[in-house]
């Protein structure tokens, strides 16, 4: 036998039913600041929305045979690859030296490629931010082949994956020069100028 | 100014000649001896004729990619000690002194020693240039493996593990496929002497 008394169920309907819930909703999140409850702070990612990834450097995934490509192309000019990673401290402390190397040689028939060793993952979420903050505002590319050994092997034999590492093509497109680790200003500038004379 | 100017320079100079080649799979390494942070030395002659095979680990204390693989570092040294194989880690750079890395040791629980390389003579010798780099010695000291550990530094990424499958391939007498494997690690930061 059904007992009497008030059933929330029998008296109202299933339209009614969910604009309360809606109603509960709402309040919930207009008082939940009063209650102290706050969403997590979300990390700071230029990179996350379309809007932000806009305002960005241009990186493009790149497989060794592609940049040597572009460096065949580019034959004619000096040409300094700097491999680098978000994670690499040492590789940071040289990019403002090596940046300046663009403006000192400007006119001079002298490129710089930023080649960045993150992982693809990272692209939008870390290395297109850090250049930002470095005021990059020519194309870079990220290493992207089928195995971080097939570029490090690709780029030179001398090369173990040391970051950073700096490669120097002369103007005929010839590597002249692995230089790993960390170089400052001074040593960059002298090694262009040598290959820009010869 | 001048001679600031050549200070430079030669520096210049001397930092891209200190580029060196590393030895090769099948060569003999040059034997060494180096204290281990609690100031024992360790000779390699010696650890080579004790054991079926010796790893040597350049490693560092602040390198990202090197601390990435601390735990995977120890699990090497639990699972290939037991198997007659012996762990060595090689602190070669310049700023890491013996006071951080029995810090570094004591912190992440490591058990296998961690030879002081002062100077960066060992690491020059062998051509090491990046943390985390490992060779794998016979117990004549022929180089039979050098390179990687594995092929990620996020051990969810792990598709190769180059090290532990050479070691089991040398261990089980059978011939090890993959002598050479190169990934991404922090430059090992030097004293140039020459």
């Amino acid at each position: 036998m059904r007992k009497a008394g008030f059933r929330f169920k029998d008296t109202i309907t299933g339209r009614t039913r969910r604009g309360f819930g809606f109603l509960i909703f709402v309040l919930m999140m207009v008082a939940a600041p009063a209650w102290g409850i706050r969403a997590a702070p979300a990390e700071p990612d230029p990179g996350g929305s379309r809007a932000g990834r806009r305002d960005l450097p241009r990186v493009d995934k790149i497989r060794v045979a592609d940049l040597k490509e572009i460096l065949r192309k580019d034959s004619g000019k000096v040409i300094l690859v700097n491999a680098w990673a978000t994670w690499c401290k040492p590789c940071q402390d040289e990019i403002p030296g090596i940046l300046r190397l663009r403006k000192a040689f400007r006119g001079k028939p002298f490129r710089l490629i930023l080649l960045s060793a993150d992982d693809a993952d990272d692209l939008n979420k870390k290395v297109r931010p850090m250049l930002k903050k470095f005021k990059v505002d020519f194309q870079s590319y990220l290493m992207n082949d089928k195995s971080d050994q097939a570029f490090i092997s690709g780029m030179s034999s001398e090369w173990n994956g040391a970051l950073p590492t700096s490669f120097l093509y002369d103007r005929t497109g010839k590597l002249k020069a692995t230089l790993v680790g960390e170089r400052n200003y001074r040593q960059f500038e002298d090694e262009v100028t040598k290959l820009l004379e010869n | 100014m001048k001679q600031l100017m050549a200070c430079a320079l030669l520096f210049s100079t001397l930092a891209v000649a200190h580029d060196m080649k590393s030895l090769k799979v099948g060569e003999s390494v040059p034997p060494f001896a180096l204290k281990n942070y609690d100031g024992k030395e360790l000779s390699l002659p010696k650890v080579l004729k004790e054991n079926k095979l010796t790893v040597l680990m350049f490693i560092s204390t602040e390198c990202p990619v090197s601390n990435g693989y601390n735990e995977r570092m120890e699990q090497l040294y639990a699972t290939y000690s037991k198997k007659g194989v012996a762990v060595i880690g090689i602190n070669a750079n310049k700023a890491e002194d013996v006071k951080a890395i029995a810090e570094h040791a004591k912190k992440h629980g490591f058990e296998f020693p961690i030879l002081k390389d002062e100077r960066n003579k060992v690491a020059d010798q062998y051509g090491a240039q990046v943390t985390p780099e490992t060779y794998v010695l016979n117990p004549t000291g022929k180089l039979v493996y050098h390179g990687r550990i594995d092929d990620s530094r996020n051990p969810a990424k792990v598709q190769s593990h180059d090290l532990a499958d050479a070691l089991d391939k040398l261990l089980a007498g059978k011939e090890v496929t993959v002598t050479e494997a190169k990934a991404f690690g922090c430059t090992i930061k030097r004293i140039v002497t020459d």
